[in-house]
């Protein structure tokens, strides 16, 4: 396993794909901040009426509520709770287990490596490290960013810090592992971006949850990885944890082993 | 103190992890030694990757490949050899079917006149068949050890010069007029002229016997060249012309044992000196021996 | 160990639903062969040369490699393979995927990356991506891929398809050095019967899922001779003399001059009685039939021969 680890690692960090979604999502923090500070800013707010923009609303507010949030929770609202993140990683994941499949490479790997675990487990590992390397570098360039304007967004405490990156860490993870399951099911990058746009964006979960909604069963699709996300908590307090973590945990594991099992069925 | 009893459980867990991988590589190394055992050429390989493993696998695949390349060349040795003894014996059987055919045709035989050119045919295919066995006989002689002849300084030009005579019937039997072209012909060499002489006969005669005419010799310090026209320039490998018993068209040319060449660069390499052939122009070969020079024996 | 085979399938079987894609394979490979393959497009080779490399489980039937069944990891490391295309990364240069190949199969020294790549003729594409390497070069470099890892036995699916006669002869003589100086064991199928007639030393022939023969060089250089070719200079008076002296035997004039003598052992005996009576006799040679005229006989189910 630990040898089809550093084979992915290798290929990860040498293809542009990885660097690719990464600006992707750099840049879309960084968009999200400076449209957030032209707005929230007064002498920003007077550069952009002075170069001739209109802006409509009331901004008295703006500034308390600027102060008053704290930068986990921009990060949050920003790409993470909406889905865009999920999207992003999902795309890298499909791309990434994929091109395995059509390039015939898979053939290669499956002939030295008989226990399908090695495959799957290897994936997963990577995958993984993959998305915590983007959740911790948005969220460091987020934190420099806050650092440059001088203070701009309320600081989170580290505790919360902790907790939410470890939550959002394992349901973005799940969501990678579910677009992986889909793609050794389906063996087509479409299917598996097609997967990763609809389901990890929520555009799916959203739709069943207003249906269910009228019969009463809302709650059924509170237990959707999406939803999770959506709602994660800034901060960390006792109860509401467990949820989080436990749907991330179980879709994890269910997605990995029924990966494993459809490879092992299916010839190559 | 919650903290640090975490810390502890971590790196309990840690060690435990490598001490596993570790028995496990070790397991896997076993394995694949039991393969080599039963004959297999595998690269070993690693399952974990630490750094240790690597050298060691490294270290045990470049000990195996050694052993496997000593191991094939002694196999081709071997072969080269069994080559070399059926080369012979091609070469002998041809002289020898002829004699026996012809004997058997002379006890058939009434007219006297038919009968002595037989006798006479039977004689020379003898001849040349002992002309072979002595070849290979001064062959066997000048790659054993024990060949350390008396060596001292031997002027070239005359040496040459007898060898040239010697076969003046061949060259006029051949229409080739050969050139000599001596930078210094007061040239001297470490060797002995019986050492000399064949040399330089038995690339005359390779010259006379396989070349298409002309013979150049130059003769440049310690280096003398033999070139020659040559008919299938493509059909020669320069490097292989030393080789026993190779010879260039497969039509094997009647009276040749195949050593001439091999029997001149064994002779240069006891002598401390070189043999090089290298194809020129595109028809022509150009055989060069250089010699040890030595200071010039003042004259008798 | 010399007593083992190199491949031994046992009842072999795939099924896809209810269509037997092989059926009851018996094959066997011994060590320091080449094995040529046979068998039309669809007659079920791919399909057994996989599960020869465990990319496909038999339905049926067990496949032993050197003596070891072919699920165990650590034998399956003597395979390489090069099965239908070759599987490579397009987006990434030749030394990229060898060294994922390398990384995958856990290799410890890349020296030999280099070395094969060279062999291959592939030391100078540099950055080129696979992707737009012709169908040649991604072949050489399929080959290369199997090579990794010095394995004892190559199982390759067609792999001179796409490459020029002079890529077709490299191939040819690096695949009979390999055998000949390394000793592995190498299963090759091919289209190409005249190719595969100048390297394999014994032959199977595959047909509709089933192993209808196997057979060694030499067994088949011997069936396939089928006449002797006699060329005379009075075919009439031939005819008649053969007629006169050998009854039962079975000739037929195949040209102004020609005649072929079937089921006849020795020309020795003709020979003599054509010169004996006056007969010029031009040549007298055994005629064999090239390998594909004996395969596409075979395969129609055409002349039997015993």
């Amino acid at each position: 396993m630990l040898n089809l680890l550093r084979m992915d690692f290798y290929r990860v960090f040498r293809n542009k794909g990885f660097y690719v979604c990464l600006g992707i999502l750099i840049f879309s923090n960084i968009l999200l901040f400076g449209l957030l500070y032209m707005l929230a800013d007064p002498s920003a707010r007077q550069f952009l009426l002075e170069i001739g923009g209109v802006i409509k609303g009331d901004f008295s507010d703006l500034d308390t509520f600027v102060s008053n949030t704290t930068i986990l929770e921009i990060y949050h609202q920003g790409t993470v709770g909406a889905g865009f993140f999920a999207v992003i990683t999902g795309v890298l994941a499909a791309l990434f287990v994929c091109t395995d499949f059509d390039s015939g490479f898979i053939k290669n790997i499956i002939a030295a490596h008989e226990n399908k675990w090695d495959y799957i487990l290897s994936k997963c590992v990577c995958l993984c490290t993959v998305n915590l390397l983007y959740l911790v570098i948005n969220f460091g360039v987020m934190l420099v960013l806050n650092m440059a304007f001088k203070g701009f967004f309320k600081p989170s405490k580290p505790a919360d810090i902790l907790f939410y990156m470890l939550c959002a860490w394992l349901l973005i993870s799940a969501f990678s592992m579910l677009t992986m399951l889909i793609c050794v099911i389906t063996r087509r990058f479409a299917a598996g971006v097609a997967w990763a746009i609809c389901i990890n964006s929520g555009l799916v979960t959203v739709i069943l949850n207003t249906g269910l909604a009228i019969f009463g069963l809302g709650w059924i699709t509170d237990n959707t990885i999406y939803m999770n996300l959506f709602n994660l908590p800034q901060v960390f307090n006792g109860t509401y944890v467990l949820r989080p973590v436990i749907t991330a945990i179980a879709f994890f594991v269910i997605s990995v082993i029924l990966s494993k099992l459809v490879l092992a069925k299916k010839d190559i | 103190m919650f903290f640090l009893m975490a810390a502890f459980v971590l790196i309990i867990v840690i060690l435990a992890v490598l001490l596993i991988l570790y028995i496990r590589e070790v397991r896997h190394l076993i394995r694949q030694l039991e393969l080599l055992e039963a004959g297999s050429h595998i690269e070993l390989t690693t399952n974990t990757g630490s750094r240790v493993f690597v050298v060691l696998y490294q270290k045990l695949n470049h000990i195996f490949s050694t052993v496997r390349s000593r191991e094939n060349q002694h196999l081709r040795a071997q072969k080269q050899l069994k080559q070399s003894v059926s080369d012979l014996a091609h070469d002998i059987r041809t002289p020898l079917t002829s004699a026996s055919g012809y004997l058997q045709m002379l006890e058939d035989c009434t007219e006297s006149e038919k009968q002595l050119r037989y006798e006479q045919i039977i004689e020379k295919r003898i001849a040349e068949l002992k002309d072979m066995l002595e070849e290979l006989f001064l062959y066997t002689k000048l790659t054993s050890e024990d060949f350390s002849p008396e060596l001292q300084s031997t002027a070239v030009f005359p040496v040459l010069s007898d060898c040239m005579i010697g076969l003046y019937h061949v060259f006029e039997e051949k229409q080739i007029e050969p050139e000599i072209m001596f930078e210094n012909e007061e040239i001297c060499v470490t060797a002995t002229p019986e050492i000399l002489g064949r040399i330089f006969r038995n690339l005359i005669n390779n010259a006379l016997l396989h070349g298409a005419g002309g013979l150049r010799v130059i003769q440049e310090g310690g280096s003398i060249a033999f070139m020659n026209l040559v008919n299938n320039a493509d059909g020669i490998e320069a490097d292989r012309i030393f080789e026993r018993f190779y010879k260039a068209d497969s039509t094997r040319k009647k009276g040749s044992s195949g050593l001439g060449l091999s029997i001149v660069k064994e002779l240069c390499l006891r002598i401390g000196g070189t043999a090089e052939a290298e194809l020129v122009n595109g028809n022509m070969l150009k055989i060069t021996v250089s010699l040890p020079v030595a200071k010039p024996v003042p004259h008798l | 160990m010399n007593t083992q085979y190199a491949v031994k399938t046992n009842n072999l079987s795939k099924l896809y639903g209810t269509k037997a894609a092989v059926s009851h394979l018996n094959m066997e490979v011994k060590p320091g062969e080449i094995y040529g393959f046979i068998g039309r497009n669809g007659s079920g080779k791919s399909t057994t040369l996989k599960m020869c490399c465990g990319l496909v489980h038999p339905t049926e039937g067990e496949i032993s490699l050197f003596g070891c069944p072919v699920t165990d990891e650590t034998t399956r490391r003597r395979v390489g393979m090069l099965i239908e295309d070759p599987g490579l990364y397009p987006h990434m240069n030749a030394r990229d995927n060898m060294i994922l190949k390398a990384k995958c199969l856990g290799l410890t020294d890349f020296r030999s990356i280099d070395h094969i790549l060279e062999l291959m003729n592939l030391s100078d594409t540099g950055k080129k991506k696979t992707g737009q390497f012709s169908m040649g070069m991604k072949q050489r470099l399929g080959i290369a891929m199997a090579l990794l890892g010095n394995p004892d036995l190559l199982i390759l699916d067609e792999p001179i398809n796409g490459l020029d006669p002079e890529g077709i002869r490299e191939v040819r003589e690096c695949l009979l050095t390999l055998n000949e100086e390394a000793g592995k064991t190498i299963i090759i199928s091919s289209h190409i019967l005249g190719e595969l007639s100048k390297l394999a030393t014994c032959y199977g022939i595959i047909k509709e899922g089933e192993l209808i023969q196997q057979i060694s060089r030499k067994k088949l250089e011997a069936k396939c001779r089928d006449y002797i070719q006699l060329k005379v200079d009075n075919t009439d008076r031939t005819a008649a003399l053969l007629a006169e002296n050998f009854p039962d035997l079975h000739f037929e004039a195949a040209d102004r001059n020609q005649l072929h003598v079937y089921d006849f052992a020795d020309p020795a005996p003709l020979t003599t009685l054509l010169v004996t009576n006056g007969i010029q006799v031009h040549s007298c040679s055994l005629h064999q039939m090239d390998l594909e005229q004996y395969f596409l006989e075979l395969m129609e189910g055409g002349r039997r021969y015993a």
